[in-house]
Formats: structure tokens, sequence, C-alpha cells
């Protein structure tokens, strides 16, 4: 009974996913990102203890939160992903099925050869645990959703939802791979999970601080471009600059 | 026990630092001073922290000395990394204060302190992952470290882009360290199958796992390609917080995967030579180019970057070599180059304050009056060289000479050896002709070239021979014909051969208005009591320093606009109006208790330290006006008199015809002090405890911390070049192998057991 719930966290999880990087709104966007960071810290088989458990959710709401907290002077829309609802949504089953299949892979070479036998991984992945291949797939769908804000980012708060699906997906891969997760790194995901959202939380407000929308600017970029501007200004016909009248 | 402390220490102090300097005045004083100690404690209980005798539990289900049944142990890399990581943060710490005052803490300090702590966590942390996720937290430190100094989208552009590098690099590496084990069982379980065969599906999977670990450390440590971020933290961060974003955050996830790496990857000796033939190429790439750019660079900070991302993206060779031998000299090598770098970093900060430039041809001449941040930068030189012997230059031979085979090797090592050119390219220019920019910086009291420290005391006291009737007038003369030289050149001929001593190029440079000073970039802050704030200090060099500066300040003399500043030329002399010189005495009476010429005439000649075409003198509107005898008639014209900037003062006739001296003020301009510690209350005490300060004398306020910051801004110049010659010789200490640096590096810890250097 519980196996086919956790696969279905699995999928929300990924749904929760594809709305922090397809959503217009940046306040839907960051739920999204909250829903994908709970829901992955119930994805475990065996379920993790009591401690870790209130810790994951801990770290979740509490980044969760303050992010939403720098959102109050955020404007109605900001960039999302350029692919879409119906894009990111394709990408994320896609991924989600080959994380899914490379799983039961592995674990059919981890049954056949006895190389985990005994221990907690052969006798979840390798015993053909379909939670542990939920999560697999689940890590690899919110690692992908989240590669494009985090190499191309356009936008500060999305690049940072990025992050926290990064968060997420490295947090689903470690109880997949790595057995059950010792309570400390429970804790140290917790505590990496609060930790980023309070710096997502910090670049957002200073980005709304400093423009008053979210739109990520290249520093070194404009001061360059500023500053061949002002030389190419200060001396029209010099030609060495590159521009001559 | 002691590790816990230190975390508990640690993190309180990040969150009591972080809350209290942005509040300002006295909580920031005490949140500053709490953090410093807190540092000095972390050091303490790191030093004291004790190996664990066994990292897993024993019987009783505890795992004595170490933190949560095994999940924390010190060691003595741990040790040596946080006791040398706090010493040069407190370092770091006290050199941002000097340049920038309680503001420059406000980043810096809590990101330290939470440094510190999340390299205690990952570099202790018994199993990979733990250590790369703690490796990820400490690399979110950046962010108040960056936002705390500099406002703005670029500088939030700036720190968004530091979360990812941060956290995306770990979670990378993360699910490298997650993966390699479990496919490393595979490995091992058909090793007699051969499943990991050149050109099967194991040793592929484990060489893109090899590559990808090694370019999440290049890009973590900046490595080109992945340079970008460290332009643009160069360009946006404080000068202080430099070393802390670029060297020591980026530590523990350069640690932690080659420890994956040689304890996980090693073993296995899987055929994946394309993987490591790849590794060596962006190696190869990073330190040619970096060292090349490096030299080439026209920006100081800039070049310094290249140079930090050269030397530290030579640990991807660790990668390359995948043998468990490199796990202790990729070790030192990482903690040798942090420290050294946290030298040069620290050495370009202060050149760059106190020559008021980033740019390295301006940069001409700086070593003659700052000879020890010449020391200084010999040294790092040497650490980061080393010498026959040294773990640093045994590090660079072992990474290089395991990295790849002749010739590679050699070549590996040739082209880790190219930063060498920029910093002869620095030290070749600190000895050519001074520019104006190092001709009006303030000398360390060893400086060559001018005054020694004995000297330049004398230098400071008043002038002592009878001046002729228009020398050495602090005032602004009407006419293009004045000038400094104008001033020696009409006082020469009254004054007896003996007396009157031809100045020397030095004095004479010194004396006369900057040869470029028309059309250049302006200084900062052109106010002369700006002195008094750190960040502005090398302003007001061209006035002199301590009595002549306060003495400046105190008569509302200011300097003018670079634009207003008229080239000196030799003219005629110009006779001064007997007012003027009436005036001149009275404020030397006022000042020093009796006219110059009266102190101490047996002394020589000393130049004028104020370029008679760059002064003005403007009134103080708030000074109190004791009466003086006999300083009736100032004129509009000698420049003596009342300019107001304010409407008139109580009486409402004009100042400038007020029967009045120029008054000694017993309150300081408001723009004399930093409007940050007016504003924050951060002045030691009232303006005239800074003026008796600065004159020597003790303070009515009892207050140390007054004394103590008095007393460093008016040895800022050469506490600076303390600090950094401090670092530089904890760098060397540290690259020639104390402190065992080697054996340390070389220990097994709790995530990589059973390793060993030999």
């Amino acid at each position: 009974m519980v196996t086919p719930l956790l696969v279905i966290v699995a999928v929300l999880a990924v749904a929760g996913g594809v709305v922090a990087v397809a959503a217009p709104n940046p306040r839907h966007a960051t739920l999204g990102a909250f829903a994908a960071l709970v829901l992955a810290g119930l994805i475990a088989d065996p379920l993790p203890s009591a401690a870790g458990l209130v810790a994951r959710l801990a770290g979740a709401a509490l980044g969760g939160w303050l992010v939403w907290m720098a959102l109050r002077k955020a404007p109605a829309t900001a960039a999302q992903t350029a692919l879409g609802w119906a894009g990111s949504t394709g990408v994320a089953l896609a991924a989600f099925a080959i994380g899914w299949l490379a799983a039961t892979a592995f674990a059919q070479a981890l049954a056949s050869s006895g190389a985990a036998a005994g221990d907690i991984l052969g006798q979840t992945l390798g015993g053909g645990s379909l939670v542990d291949r939920a999560a697999i797939g689940a890590a690899a769908a919110l690692g992908v959703l989240a590669t494009a804000p985090v190499i191309m980012p356009r936008d500060g708060h999305r690049l940072g939802l990025g992050v926290l699906l990064l968060v997420a997906a490295g947090g689903l891969l470690c109880a997949a791979l790595g057995s059950a997760l010792a309570d400390t790194l429970e804790l140290a995901l917790a505590l990496l999970t609060a930790l980023t959202g309070a710096a997502v939380a910090a670049v957002t407000a200073a980005m709304l601080d400093g423009s008053g929308d979210l739109v990520l600017r290249d520093a070194l970029a404009r001061e360059l471009a500023v500053h061949h501007r002002a030389a190419d200004e200060a001396h029209p016909g010099d030609t060495r600059s590159g521009v001559s009248e | 026990m002691t590790l816990l402390a230190l975390l508990v220490v640690g993190v309180l102090a990040a969150a009591g630092t972080a809350w209290g300097l942005p509040r300002g005045g006295g909580v920031a004083r005490v949140a500053a001073l709490g953090g410093v100690v807190a540092l000095a404690l972390i050091a303490l209980l790191a030093a004291l922290s004790p190996n664990p005798d066994a990292v897993a539990a024993d019987a009783t289900g505890a795992a004595p000395r170490t933190l949560w049944n095994g999940a924390i142990a010190a060691g003595g890399y741990l040790r040596l990394v946080v006791v040398l990581g706090a010493t040069t943060s407190a370092l770091m710490c006290a050199l941002t204060w000097l340049l920038r005052g309680m503001s420059g803490l406000r980043g810096l300090l809590p990101a330290s302190l939470a440094a510190l702590v999340g390299t205690t966590v990952a570099l202790g942390a018994a199993t990979p992952q733990l250590g790369i996720l703690a490796a990820g937290a400490t690399g979110l430190a950046s962010i108040p470290a960056v936002l705390a100094s500099t406002r703005g989208a670029a500088a939030a552009g700036v720190a968004a882009r530091e979360v990812r590098i941060a956290v995306a690099t770990a979670l990378v590496a993360l699910a490298v360290a997650t993966v390699i084990p479990a496919v490393a069982r595979l490995v091992l379980a058909n090793a007699a199958a051969d499943v990991a065969s050149a050109g099967s599906g194991l040793a592929a999977a484990m060489a893109f796992g090899l590559l990808v670990l090694a370019i999440v450390v290049a890009a973590r440590m900046g490595a080109i390609p992945y340079h970008v971020r460290i332009s643009a933290l160069a360009d946006t961060a404080p000068g202080g917080s430099l070393p802390l974003l670029l060297v020591w955050l980026p530590l523990p996830l350069g640690a932690a995967p080659v420890g994956v790496a040689a304890g996980d990857l090693a073993p296995l000796a899987l055929p994946i030579g394309s993987a490591q033939a790849l590794i060596v190429a962006l190696a190869l790439l990073t330190t040619v180019a970096a060292g090349l750019v490096a030299a080439f660079q026209d920006d100081l900070r800039h070049a310094v970057g290249y140079l930090t991302l050269a030397d530290l993206g030579l640990v991807v060779l660790a990668f390359a070599a995948l043998d468990p031998v490199v796990w202790g000299p990729a070790r030192t090598w990482l903690l040798t180059a942090a420290v050294t770098k946290t030298a040069l970093l620290a050495w370009a900060t202060v050149a760059g304050d106190r020559f008021e430039t980033r740019s390295v041809p301006d940069l001409r001449g700086w070593l003659r009056p700052s000879p020890m941040l010449g020391l200084a930068l010999g040294l790092i030189v040497v650490a980061t060289y080393g010498l026959p012997g040294w773990a640093v230059l045994t590090a660079r031979l072992a990474l290089t000479g395991h990295a790849a085979g002749a010739p590679w090797d050699a070549l590996l090592l040739a082209a880790s050896l190219l930063t060498l050119p920029a910093y002869a390219r620095w030290l070749w220019l600190g000895v050519g002709a001074p520019t104006s920019h190092v001709d009006r910086a303030d000398p360390e009291f060893l400086a060559l070239g001018g005054p020694s420290g004995p000297a330049r005391r004398l230098a400071l006291r008043p002038p002592t021979r009878r001046r002729g009737r228009d020398e050495g007038l602090p005032v602004e003369q009407e006419g293009p014909s004045l000038s400094t030289s104008g001033l020696a050149g009409s006082a020469a001929p009254t004054l007896p051969p003996a007396s009157a001593p031809a100045p020397t190029p030095a004095r004479a440079r010194r004396s006369a208005p900057p040869p470029a000073a028309v059309g250049e970039q302006p200084p900062r802050s052109m106010e002369l009591g700006a002195g008094l704030e750190p960040e502005s200090d090398g302003e007001a060099a061209d006035l002199g320093t301590g009595p002549q500066r306060v003495a400046a300040s105190r008569f509302g003399i200011r300097r003018k606009p670079a634009a207003q500043m008229r080239p000196a030329a030799p003219s005629k002399p110009v006779v001064p109006s007997k007012a003027a010189v009436e005036t001149k005495a009275a404020a030397e009476t006022a000042l020093w208790g009796a006219p110059v010429a009266a102190i101490e005439p047996d002394l020589p000649a000393q130049p004028t330290l104020f370029a008679a075409n760059e002064l003005e003198v403007a009134p103080n509107p708030d000074a109190e006006a004791p009466a003086q005898p006999g300083l009736g008639g100032v004129r509009a014209g000698t420049g003596m008199g009342r300019r107001p900037r304010t409407p008139s003062g109580p009486s409402g006739s004009s100042p400038m015809t007020a029967p009045r001296a120029p008054e000694v003020s017993k309150t300081l301009p408001e723009d004399v002090l930093a409007p940050d510690v007016l504003a924050r209350g951060d002045a030691p005490g009232s303006p005239d405890t800074i003026i008796r300060a600065r004159r020597g004398r003790a303070p009515s306020d009892p207050d140390a911390a007054a004394r103590v910051a008095a007393a460093a801004r008016r040895h800022r110049a050469d506490l600076l070049s303390t600090a950094v010659l401090a670092l530089a010789l904890l760098a060397t200490l540290v690259a020639s192998g104390a402190f065992d640096v080697s054996k340390a590096a070389c220990e097994p810890t709790p995530a990589v057991p059973g390793i060993s250097c030999s």
C-alpha cells in the first residue's frame, strides 16, 4: 500500500518541479519548488526515521518560506522556461522514464552479480524496490528540469529555484543509491535546503531592491559595455576602438 | 566535545555578528570584538581537538572523541585548515577594518565564521556525501560577503551566480560520489569476468564520473573556462573579502572530491586514460592561459584573481593522476595555495588602496614608498614556488609528475611556472620612476627615498627656521605665478647656504603638484579632513600627516580639486601681504603655542608639504572664535579670510571682513569625519579627542577603543603593510612545511580510511 503511494508522491514531486520552472508567476513557481522539496523528503524505502523526516520537512519549509517572503515586491510575471508547460512536462516525463529504466537495469545488474547481497542496497534497489526506482526517476526529472534555469539563467529567482530543485534531486539520489540515509545526512540535507533557501531569498530581495525586477543582469558584461561605450564616445574618431565615424 | 564547542561558538558568533554589525554604534563594536574573539576561540578549540581512537562506534554504540557517533571527527588536516583559516580571517578582518572601517566587516566577519564552521564539518565528515553537502553549504557564506558590502542589481547577479556555483557543483559532486561506490561494487563483483575492460560500459561510466568530478572542482576553483565569475567577484566584492570568496570557500569542495577519486576510484585501477588526458588538457589550459593573462593584465585585482585560479586549478591534476599517492600532495597544495593566495590578495588590496589605483602601470615605483609591501610580495613569490625540500615544491612536483608521463609532466611543470612573469612584472615596475599615484601615497615608516622613521617624524614638526616673507604660506595666492617651485625659488636667495639646503628630488616631487594632476582622475575625496576616514586617507597624503593634517583641518585648509590645480611654473616670487603674514603667525601661535620660527630655530629647513596652488583656506563654520590679537583687517584676496560656505556667522557680518583671526575650532567639521562614523556613532569620542589623539596626546576621553582607533588611523599605512607582511610570513612558513603540513595532509580521514601517501 505504501509503495504505490510513494511512487505517486514521486510523480507529484516532479509535477512540483514542472511548476517551478514553467509557471510565469514567481509565487506559483516558489510553491512548486516547495512542493518538490517537501515531497522529495518522503520518498525512501525504507522510510526515513522520524527525526530525519522532521528535519527534512523543517528545512524545506524554512527555505520555501524565506523565498516566499522575499517575493513581496515581486512582479506578477517573470521569465519562465522557454519550453513552456508542455515542453517542461514532456522533458520531465522523459527524464523520469529514463531514470526509472536506468535504475531497473542497474538493479538487475546488482541482482545478477550478487554484488550487493546482504546490504541494504541489494535488498532495496537490487531487490526490485519500486520506490527506489521512482526516486531515481524523480531525481533525473528534477535534475533535468533544473538544468535550464541553472545553466542559462535569465531570472535570478528562477535560478535559485533551479538550485533548490537540484537539492531535492540530490536527496532523492542519495536515498535511492546510498541506502538508508543516516540521520546526520538527513540533517545535512535539511540544513543545505534551508541555507539555500535563505541565500535565494537574499538574492531575490537584493534584485528587487536594486532593479525592481528579477531579471539577472550580467554585471561584468554590462560594465564592459558601459566602459567601451564611454571610450568610444570620448574618442569618436579613434579607429583603435573599432568605431570610426 | 571540543568539536561541538567549536561548532556552537562558530554558529553563535556568525549569527551574532550578522545581527549586530549592521546596527552600528556600540552594538556593532561589541559584535565585531566578539567575532574576533570567536575567531581566536575557534582556532584554539580546533588546535585542542583530539584525534579519535576509532571512528566506528564501539560495543556501547558510542564513538568516543567524535560527534554524533563518528559522523564528524577531528584530524590533523582539519586542525591545520581551521587554525590557519581563523588566523588569516582575523588578519583580513583587521586589514578590512583599517581599509573600510566597521562597515567593511558587516559581511566579512559573519561569512568567515560560517565558513570555518562549514569547513570543519566538511573536512571532518565520516562520509564523502556529508563532506560534500557541508562543502556546498560552506560556499553559501559568500552571499553575505557579497551582498553586505555592495548593493544593486549587479551585486545581486554576482551573488546569484555564487549560489549556483556553490550548491550546484556540490550536488553534482554528491551525485557522482553516490553513484561511484554503487558502480564500484559491480566492478569488484565482476572482476574475474573483466567487465571493466577498456571500452566497457562500466569503465566508461567511471571515466565519466571522474571527468565530472574534475570539472566540478575546476568550476568551483574558477579554472578556465569557468573564470568569468572570478572577474565579476574581483569587480564587485570588497578587496578584503576576496581571499574568503576565491580561496577559502572553494577549499572544502576541492578536498572532498579528491578523497572520492583517491579513495573510491583509484583502487579500481580502471583503464580510463582518455578521461585522464582530458583532465590534463584542462589543467594545462588553465595554468597556461591564466598565467599569461595575469602577466599581461593591467587590472591588478583581475591579475591576482587569475594567479589564484591558476594555482588552485592545479589541483585537478590529482584527478588525472588517479593515484592514492597524490592524496597528500593535493591537500597540501590546496592549503599552501590558500594561505599564499590570501597573502597575495591582501597585498593587492592594500596596494590598490594605498596608490588609489588598480592599474598595474600606474603602480610604477611602488617599491620606493612601500618596502614592506615589497618584502611581502617577495615572500609570497618564494612561498608560491618554494625551495627544494619545501612542502609546496614537493606537492607541485608530485601533482605534475603523477598526472602524466614524460614528457607531459615536464610540460605541466613548466606551465605551472608561467605565473612567474606576473610577479616579475610587478616587482620590476616597483623599482621604476614613481607615478603620480605612487608619489602622493602615504609612505611606510621604512620608505626609501623619503624620510625614514625618525626623519619623517621630524618632517612632521612645524618649520623651524625663519622664513622669507612669502615662503611656505598655506594660502592661496592670487595669480598663476605662484607655485611650490616658485615659493622655493623665492625663498632660497634669502637663506644662508648652510640653512637652506637644496631640495632633494624626492622632496621636490612631494612638494610639487603631481605632474599629471590636470586631467587625471580626481581622487575619491578632496576633503583634507577625509583623511581621518581610513578609506580615503590617501587623498590627504600631499597635505602631510599627523599635526600638519590636523592643523590643516582645523584651519579648514582643503585640497583643491585636481581640475583647479594650476601647473607649477617657476616664475617671479610673490610678496604676500602683511596681513597674510600676520595671519600665518597667529595660526601657528594658536596651533603650537608660538610662531614657528621661535620654536626650534636650529632645525634645518623642511620642505613645505602644502603646494600653495593646491590649497585654499576655508573656514569652519561651526567654529567658535577665540579672540586673537593683532589680526584685524584680513582682506579678501589673501586667501586667509573666512570664506563662508554657509550663511554668515552669528554676528551677521561677512566673515571675510570680520576683524578676527581664523579660529582654532573645537569641533571638527562633519565632513572631516566619515559619514559612516557619524551616522553610526562610531566616532571614538569627541572630535577634539581625535585631534589630541592624532597629535600624540592622551585624549581626555578614557575610551580605550577610541584611543586604539585613533592610533590605528594614525599609523594606517604601516599597520596595513604589517598585516600583509604577517600574512606573507605565515604563507612562507606553511609553504616551507612548518606545522607538519605534509604529514597532516597525508593522514587518512574518516571519509577516506586506509589511504596513505606512500
